[in-house]
């Protein structure tokens, strides 16, 4: 079971070459039907040749994976509608050195055309690095990171969420407990940032008012409502992996239930766990996906 | 709560007011957040770093959430390419800094224009020497006759390291010489409207040949040029005011809140309302770490700004405390744009020797050199030696109280280079030339400084 199992293939749209190419999300991978043999064009483009477009697309997926600042600057729901032309990136790569402007490199893709994770990460060419001064290669850096997250967003909403997605999960692994600890106050804003428009959803209640803190352990945390009026707070315990089982998935609220684990991940059926009521102990119920709702994630019903 | 989680949540915060429609611009959704990191990074509970990289990625989420805002995308841009750092400083650490009263008027009639130099203090440090000055220049006619008929000084040998090069309205070809005949060319630093200039002469030996700490030995100086020359004694007894330094005593949130609020009558030169949002948001803030007493002093005088200004502080509950005096007379009678221009009826420029050093504070070194009143208008020239933040938010901040018992405050509106960060402020409310004495007080984040001095005014 994987968490992306509850989400429909993505395709966009990507300028290559002298037209524009598919670039497919499917089953948690990036794909390109437009290039069958992606690894042989990386091969032709370290000889000399040209690098398709989509190739370089895909690559910058792969060195993205993990990154948090995704999280950060990514949508928070789908009401939430971030836009990024790919003029506007080409007009803030100009400023660049030519050194970060030619992008990364050193990105395995599969045979399949389906990129896998980063064998090396993205950096400065060594001459240069040791020319510069440290910070101002720190700062270089991060604005090359900047343009590569923002190529990514310019994929458009259904990539946007599937990305993060892929992020919020490479964090949930029990293997990385301890650096989860380290990231804590970006996991902390990322899940408050994300559950707290599902909460005025739930609830009606104003979204400054919620507080989420990563949950650790067994179990699938706790949410506790207090007060009254305009001094309810909502306070909720989640693991970060709600974010990729739940929240990426458009699952976060389903027909008044707040759901907060996804049992059986699939698509267009789902068994997810959710809360009916805040104080209920959570019910398991079955989901279906409807029609395609906004931002290229599915609509959810409750299956009678 | 820790500093960083509350940092993003307090950004995450801000993104759904922007997205909701809530500010209208970049400045004001990122002023609040950007305030609390400076609080946070200030008061040493989160790493600079960690606060830039949360402030980063709030203005490139704001920005990718502004399709139709150019101006926002533009900003958003601009702070990515701009890099924060301290003006051009001397380094923290012990400064050896003397400044000694000038109070001399060179009168040039023999150029293009009439111009007026009003020479304060001269500073000095084993590295540098200087002239704190205010130039009037007016078109011929314009000014009395020199009243003094001391000759110029001799031509120059060998000609000035810098010949040719001028600002408008400033003299460029003036020279200072020592009594053991040692030749320094006089370098201007600062700037103006091309009418008035205030800034310092840096003083540069000519041949570059001045021993180090030659300037802390002089026993007067001759500066002018060919036409006309002053003596500036800088042996001269003048009694030295007393300066105490009082420690605050206060913890490290409660020091950072006060001089941020007092900072907001210190610098710039806008509506200090627009400032209050973000003062407001490091109460709560400040308090979540635990870095701000629940009965904060400075916490209380935050909400009097914010009710007397009608800022709305749905985080903040502090009963306000009543202003101090000094607040009360700068916001009352020194409210920015409630100045008059100067017209035809004000009196002649005035100015006044204000050479007062205060000891080292928080890394600071601060030196007062002179007051230049025109019309509405005074300004205050002196140095600050050690490092001090573009922007000047985090003080010093200089209070003036004349001797009729109301106090003005020093706006910093920029400084320069050149060893040293020579400032100019505006004084307001103006000090006018019937002023015998100020008190000063100088608040910096862990002490206050307090002095005396009289100020004895000359004009042309």
């Amino acid at each position: 079971m994987n968490w992306y199992d509850s989400l429909p293939t993505a395709d966009t749209e990507v300028p290559c070459g002298s037209g524009s190419h598919t670039v497919r999300w499917e089953a948690g991978q990036l794909t390109l039907p437009s290039h069958p043999d992606a690894e042989a064009e990386l091969v032709l483009a370290a000889l000399g040749g040209d690098k398709p477009a989509c190739v370089a697309v895909a690559e910058t997926w792969a060195r993205h994976t993990a990154d948090l600042g995704v999280l950060a600057t990514g949508p928070r729901c789908v009401a939430d509608q971030v836009s990024v032309s790919r003029e506007e990136i080409e007009q803030q790569r100009t400023g660049l050195p030519p050194v970060l402007s030619s992008g990364g490199s050193g990105i395995s893709v599969a045979r399949s055309g389906a990129v896998s994770r980063p064998v090396t990460r993205p950096g400065l060419g060594s001459g240069l690095a040791s020319a510069l001064a440290s910070g101002m290669a720190e700062t270089l850096r991060r604005q090359q990171q900047r343009l590569e997250l923002l190529e990514l967003l310019a994929l458009g909403a259904a990539l946007q969420f599937r990305l993060s997605g892929a992020v919020c999960a490479a964090w949930a692994g029990p293997d990385r407990a301890d650096e989860r600890a380290s990231h804590r106050p970006e996991l902390a804003a990322a899940l408050t940032g994300r559950f707290a428009p599902a909460a005025e959803e739930w609830l009606g209640i104003d979204p400054d008012a919620v507080t989420v803190t990563p949950h650790e352990g067994p179990g699938w945390g706790s949410v506790e409502l207090t007060g009254q009026g305009e001094g309810r707070r909502l306070r909720a315990a989640l693991p970060v992996g709600w974010l990729a089982d739940v929240w990426a998935c458009g699952l976060a609220v389903v027909a008044g239930h707040l759901v907060v684990a996804v049992e059986e991940p699939g698509h267009p059926r789902a068994r997810v766990l959710a809360l009916p009521a805040p104080g209920s102990e959570p019910v398991a119920i079955e989901v279906h996906a409807t029609a395609p709702g906004p931002s290229g994630l599915p609509a959810w019903e409750i299956t009678p | 709560m820790d500093a960083e989680t509350y940092l993003r949540n307090l950004a995450e915060s801000e993104l759904r007011r922007y997205r909701d429609g809530g500010p209208e611009s970049m400045p004001e959704a990122t002023g609040r957040v950007r305030a609390v990191a400076a609080a946070f990074a200030g008061t040493g509970v989160l790493e600079p770093a960690v606060a830039d990289t949360v402030l980063d990625e709030l203005t490139t989420a704001l920005m990718i959430r502004s399709p139709r805002d150019p101006r926002a995308r533009h900003s958003a841009r601009l702070r990515h390419v701009r890099q924060s750092s301290l003006s051009a400083s001397t380094p923290a650490g012990p400064h050896t800094v003397s400044v000694t009263p000038a109070g001399a008027l060179l009168q040039l009639r023999a150029g293009e224009t009439d111009m007026d130099v009003y020479l304060f203090a001269a500073i000095s440090t084993p590295e540098l020497a200087c002239l704190s000055a205010g130039v009037l220049s007016l078109p011929k006619g314009s000014l009395p006759p020199r009243s003094e008929q001391r000759q110029g000084l001799p031509s120059p040998s060998p000609p000035r390291l810098l010949s040719g090069w001028a600002l408008q309205g400033v003299p460029g070809d003036l020279r200072a010489v020592d009594e053991a005949g040692r030749s320094y060319d006089l370098v201007f630093n600062g700037g103006g409207d091309g009418t008035w200039s205030t800034g310092q002469f840096n003083l540069l030996a000519n041949p570059r040949r001045q021993p180090p700490g030659a300037a802390q030995n002089w026993t007067w100086l001759d500066v002018g040029n060919e036409e006309h020359s002053v003596r500036i004694d800088l042996a001269a007894v003048s009694p030295s005011s007393e300066v105490t330094a009082t420690p605050n005593g206060l913890c490290a949130g409660e020091q950072f809140l006060r001089i941020r609020a007092e900072a907001v009558f210190g610098s710039g030169y806008h509506d200090i309302g627009t400032d209050l949002p973000a003062l407001a948001a490091m109460v709560p803030a400040l308090r979540a770490v635990g870095l701000l007493p629940e009965d904060s002093a400075s916490a209380r005088l935050v909400a009097a700004l914010c009710r007397r200004y009608a800022v709305a502080r749905e985080d903040a509950t502090d009963p306000p405390a009543e202003l101090p005096v000094r607040w009360t007379d700068v916001l009352t009678r020194g409210q920015y744009g409630a100045e008059r221009e100067a017209v035809g009826t004000d009196p002649p420029p005035a100015a006044a020797s204000l050479s007062v050093r205060f000891p080292e504070t928080d890394g600071l070194t601060i030196v007062l050199s002179g007051l230049l009143t025109r019309g509405q208008h005074t300004t205050m020239t002196g140095a600050f030696f050690g490092p001090i933040e573009g922007g000047y938010p985090e003080g010093p901040c200089v209070w003036l109280r004349d001797d009729d018992g109301l106090w003005h405050v020093a706006k910093v509106g920029n400084w320069s280079s050149g060893g040293v960060n020579v400032f100019k402020a505006e004084v307001v409310p103006p000090v006018p030339p019937s002023a015998t004495a100020v008190d000063i007080l100088v608040i910096s984040r862990t002490a206050d400084m307090r002095a005396s001095a009289p100020l004895t005014w000359w004009t042309s």
